[in-house]
């Protein structure tokens, strides 16, 4: 089963969100008095992200899958792992900056709804090595930051 | 490459890490200790996941490895050069750059992405000598926060 290489990346992405959704709960530390403080913009902060993604996948029609087993070269495994090590440097620097100016919970919700976007637009309509990349990254960089900052 | 004594490899690679885990946590327990454990214990999961997904097209090309007495030999002077040199660099490293490296989670953190790597080796690639250095580096570590540190 874990063989199959669609079946890993559906598990990656798996993975992506819910230690997205953790991390996010674990930020903000009285979390039912601001939401019940202000439950009207929680509710309405993920919309804008879900607009934008359908409007993304009503634009991109074309579906691009190479999860068949083949055996990349040199060059693409180490362009892979650079995009890696870049994205993890970026959630790792952005988090903190972003922490220092969003202490409301609905800023927080809305971020964390644009990646979710973001995640399932690579599953619907781009899936190769360098999205599972980016997603590795986007994780990476979260635990990371918990790993050194927290 | 036999395949239990790999899975034994596997479970001596878990001595030192629980024991880092207790020592952590036997600190103090707060709830931002457990968590950073929690976050340490599985961060390398992704990374591994990834490891697995480049390498699954590769999987036959490491068969049978010919256990002869260079091919060991050549494997425990990896193991000893790697073992070296991570213990080395982390005396440097905690004495100029890094000052509480031994006091914070990285050990665990590192010693777990071994293991991942550990597993993802013998699943995927079955390859002899990054068995060697990855045994060399956790060692090394272990040295190095037990002893030195």
């Amino acid at each position: 089963m874990l063989t199959n290489r669609s079946f890993l990346f559906y598990l990656q992405s798996f993975i992506a969100i819910v230690s997205i959704a953790i991390i996010g709960l674990i930020l903000v530390p009285d979390l039912s008095e601001q939401v019940s403080a202000n439950l009207l913009k929680v509710t309405i902060a993920p919309f804008p992200s879900i607009s934008l993604l359908i409007f993304l996948l009503f634009v991109f029609n074309k579906i691009i899958r190479d999860l068949d087993d083949k055996i990349y070269s040199f060059s693409q495994i180490l362009i892979g792992s650079l995009v890696i090590i870049l994205f993890s440097t970026l959630i790792f620097i952005g988090t903190g900056e972003a922490l220092s100016f969003m202490q409301s919970v609905d800023k927080k919700v809305f971020l964390f709804s644009i990646f979710f976007g973001l995640i399932i637009f690579f599953l619907f309509r781009i899936s190769n090595l360098y999205t599972m990349a980016i997603i590795t990254g986007m994780s990476e960089g979260i635990i990371l930051y918990i790993i050194f900052r927290y | 490459m036999n395949k239990s004594l790999a899975q034994g490899l596997v479970i001596i690679l878990l001595i030192p890490y629980s024991l880092f885990l207790f020592e952590f946590i036997a600190k103090d327990v707060t709830f931002k200790n457990i968590v950073k454990v929690i976050a340490s214990v599985f961060g390398p999961v992704p990374l591994a996941i990834f490891f697995a997904y480049v390498f699954v097209a590769k999987k036959n090309i490491f068969k049978e490895v010919e256990e002869t007495l260079i091919t060991t030999l050549t494997s425990f002077n990896y193991l000893f050069i790697s073992l070296l040199i991570s213990v080395i660099f982390l005396y440097f490293l905690e004495v100029f750059i890094y000052k509480d490296f031994s006091e914070t989670v990285v050990p665990i953190f590192i010693n777990s992405l071994i293991l991942m790597m550990y597993i993802t080796n013998i699943l995927y690639v079955k390859s002899l000598q990054m068995i060697a250095i990855l045994s060399g580096m956790s060692m090394g570590i272990s040295i190095h926060v037990l002893f030195i540190g």
